[in-house]
């Protein structure tokens, strides 16, 4: 009997056609391949069930508070006393803070420093509470990306102006490629090639603006520094001041003026990405990944303080005000299109902003921005 | 009463705090931070409370005078020999208190207060490129030497410079935060525990029957093992369960931390234990146009980690004795005056922080100590942690 059953296999592979017009021998085949499967019915309906209902790691619950409590999240309970708002008095006027309550819409994962690990990619976590959390550098970074994608969105150049004003007011500036632009501005150095580079590179890598061949042949080719000046005002900004040897502030190596908090989760889970062999299409060796579940909820803090500002007259700074913490939402809104986070390409570290939890505080008279109403941020 | 007066100012770190050497340093990490050269304990220099503060409260000064500054012309017309006694005129006249009064802000002095105030000694205004006084005689001078912060912080200009009243110590670390198997821990030693002032009775007889081991002190972890092992980042040591009650209250962490989060560890490991569980983060920095990693670009840092609780002092030297002397500065600002405005201005640790990278989710501090009201921190006994 056992022999018919193989011979059954063996024909099928050498001519499948009779086979699966031959009623017994595919029957011989079935139950051979699936055979034990069949006799565990009980087991294959809880391997299903429990592929169903993934598991979730609990993350200990009085770490978690600790880490929050000592990051100083404030706290929005008391309506009416707001603790946001006393928070904000004690700023420079025209200070904010933005504080969203959001849920993860696909896992959250970023690779954590700790090497010793029973997962082999284990999740970003708090040193010294082990509490799964996204850096406040990680947002800045994703901010500051998603901030590149709208300057290029916008097509005419007066918008594209503003919101890189807006960029640099936010992120600050002082890699070497600005300090290059000011050391040749401040007459320390005299190459003029050096200054054309770093022009280019200024704006391609830390704008990350689009350029096309022209406007490269265009500042190869200018010779004086006024020429080149000229360039740069026109596509970055138009900020012009009466000495020419200052550029406006936002262009001098400068801090930013946001302040960026961290996140933290109180779920774990595990996740499994499992390549294919290209040829067998089968799996080779199954990758697992420690994430932060969906459905998660985080808070998301960000204070703007205008410290670089007393010198500044009352409107300027509300201007500038308004228009960064307005770039900055949809840039938060980006974020949660784009994910934070590793394998945002899986669509991972996606999330939703929960309607209700969404607050904006700024200190100081600030009419309300129509922009940021539509988004659905509440002022308070 | 003494002529100098000490605070002691407990605080915690509410993001990890780093404060770099520069430069190269051989060690495990690209960026070091700061060390104590004699026990290789990170701190935070003197120097880099010392330069915060001052910044911080030139800014907080500066925001609450905002738009009440008179034109600096107006008071040179006043009456009076020198500019101070111009000063004192001009607040007079204007029906303000002079520089006895209790508000800091009406501390005389203020009237003239600048940004540059903030800097360092004589950094002119003329280098500031977008200072409105970039241009006209009135950006020659740095300080201004008559604002509360130059006076508290000393000041330097060509005809006098003054040493200021405010003296800062090193921020030194009392309880460190270790992750363990019973979650995180607080470590510190018996040490560092009497200099900070706190009253310790470990049973002298524990100590003598250890076997020749090495033990760490806890309060009771689980509820009745009187000893077991407990692992401190990779040590894995032999405990013994005791009390040790610590008033956590005079470090205003209570609601943080409690008794049965302490683990007091012998001295010579101490330094072992903190600095392998240092904060250590590899870096690497982004192409936008790629969205790959730079090549070349990646580095490491380390940092204090967060939940760790500081312990300094500052000293208030009072100088009220040299008022008046011939080539000294005439009315100076009082302690209370100038404890009022390390108060009001120390909540900007919380958001703009201390040491580097402090936009980026680094640097963040809380001064738990009250200074307004916390004349004699010896005698303790102020509970509320929670303020914010």
């Amino acid at each position: 009997m056992g022999n018919v059953k193989y011979d059954a296999f063996a024909e099928a592979i050498e001519n499948f056609n009779s086979f699966i017009n031959n009623e017994t021998e595919a029957r011989y085949y079935l139950e051979l391949k699936f055979k034990d499967l069949r006799k565990k019915s009980d087991e294959v309906k809880g391997f299903c069930e429990k592929i169903k209902c993934k598991k979730k790691f609990p993350v200990p619950t009085k770490e978690f508070q600790t880490a929050k409590e000592i990051s100083n999240f404030i706290s929005i309970d008391n309506r009416e006393n707001n603790s946001l708002k006393k928070f904000i008095k004690k700023l420079p006027i025209y200070s904010f803070i933005i504080r969203a309550e959001f849920k993860l819409k696909q896992p959250y994962f970023s690779k954590d420093d700790d090497e010793y690990y029973i997962i082999q990619n284990s999740c970003l976590k708090d040193k010294a509470f082990k509490v799964p959390m996204i850096r406040g550098s990680g947002w800045k970074g994703a901010l500051a990306g998603s901030f590149k994608e709208l300057i290029n969105e916008k097509d005419n150049l007066d918008g594209k102006r503003e919101i890189i004003n807006s960029y640099l007011r936010i992120f600050g500036a002082g890699s070497e490629n600005i300090k290059g632009i000011e050391e040749y501005l401040k007459e320390n150095s005299s190459d003029i090639e050096q200054f054309k580079e770093k022009i280019l590179e200024f704006m391609l890598f830390e704008l990350g603006m689009k350029i096309d061949k022209d406007l490269i042949d265009e500042i190869k080719s200018k010779k004086s520094y006024e020429e080149l000046k000229n360039i740069l005002c026109e596509k970055i900004s138009e900020k012009h001041q009466k000495d020419n040897k200052n550029l406006p502030i936002e262009f001098q190596t400068h801090k930013g003026r946001a302040i960026f908090y961290p996140t933290y989760f109180d779920k774990l889970s595990l996740e499994v990405i499992n390549p294919h062999d290209r040829r067998k299409r089968a799996g080779t060796q199954p990758i697992f990944y420690e994430v932060v579940p969906k459905e998660t909820k985080g808070i998301l803090q960000i204070i703007y303080v205008p410290f670089d500002a007393v010198l500044k007259a009352d409107n300027e700074i509300k201007d500038e005000a308004k228009k960064d913490l307005e770039n900055l939402m949809s840039a938060i809104e980006r974020v949660s299109e784009n994910g934070i986070g590793a394998k945002t390409k899986l669509g991972w570290g996606t999330f939703e902003i929960i309607d209700n939890e969404k607050y904006y505080c700024i200190n100081g008279d600030v009419e309300s921005i129509v922009t940021i109403e539509k988004m659905g941020w509440k002022k308070c | 009463m003494s002529k100098v007066e000490e605070l002691k100012v407990y605080s915690i770190a509410t993001d990890p705090i780093y404060i770099g050497t520069g430069g190269y340093t051989i060690g495990r990490v690209d960026n070091t931070i700061v060390r104590d050269p004699i026990t290789k304990l990170p701190k935070i220099p003197g120097s880099s409370l010392a330069g915060t503060w001052r910044y911080y409260m030139a800014l907080e000064l500066l925001t609450k005078v905002r738009g009440k500054q008179p034109e600096f012309n107006e008071i040179k017309n006043c009456k009076g020999k020198t500019l101070e006694e111009k000063i004192n005129n001009w607040t007079k006249k204007s029906n303000s208190n002079d520089c006895k009064g209790e508000d800091c802000l009406k501390f005389s002095g203020n009237v003239v207060a600048k940004i540059t105030c903030a800097g360092q000694d004589n950094t002119s205004q003329e280098e500031l490129l977008n200072s409105p006084d970039a241009k006209n005689k009135e950006g020659k001078t740095g300080h201004c030497g008559h604002c509360i912060v130059c006076k508290g912080f000393g000041f330097s200009k060509k005809d006098i410079s003054w040493q200021g009243m405010l003296f800062f110590s090193d921020l030194q670390i009392v309880f460190f935060p270790v992750f363990t198997m019973s979650g995180t821990k607080w470590i510190t030693t018996e040490r560092i525990l009497k200099e900070v002032g706190f009253s310790l009775d470990v049973k002298e007889d524990n100590k003598d029957n250890n076997d020749g081991q090495v033990k760490v002190v806890v309060e009771n972890i689980y509820d009745d093992k009187k000893s077991g092992y407990i692992n401190l980042g990779w040590l894995y040591l032999p405990y013994i369960a005791e009390s040790c009650s610590i008033n956590l209250n005079k470090v205003y962490v209570n609601n943080i931390i409690s008794n049965k989060d302490i683990v007091i560890v012998p001295e010579n490991l101490y330094s072992q234990i903190v600095n392998s569980n240092l904060e250590v983060r590899t870096s690497v920095s982004i192409d936008p146009i790629t969205g790959a990693a730079k090549e070349g670009a990646l580095f490491t840092s380390e940092a204090i980690p967060r939940g760790t609780i500081f312990y300094s002092t500052i000293r208030i030297f009072d100088k009220s004795v040299f008022n008046g002397i011939d080539g000294g500065l005439n009315c100076l600002p009082t302690k209370e005056q100038l404890k009022e405005a390390l108060e009001d201005s120390k909540h900007y640790y919380e958001t703009l922080g201390i040491g580097g990278m402090t936009t980026r989710g680094f640097g963040r501090l809380k001064i738990l100590t009250n200074l307004k009201s916390n004349s004699e921190a010896q005698s303790g006994g102020v509970q509320n942690g929670k303020q914010s």
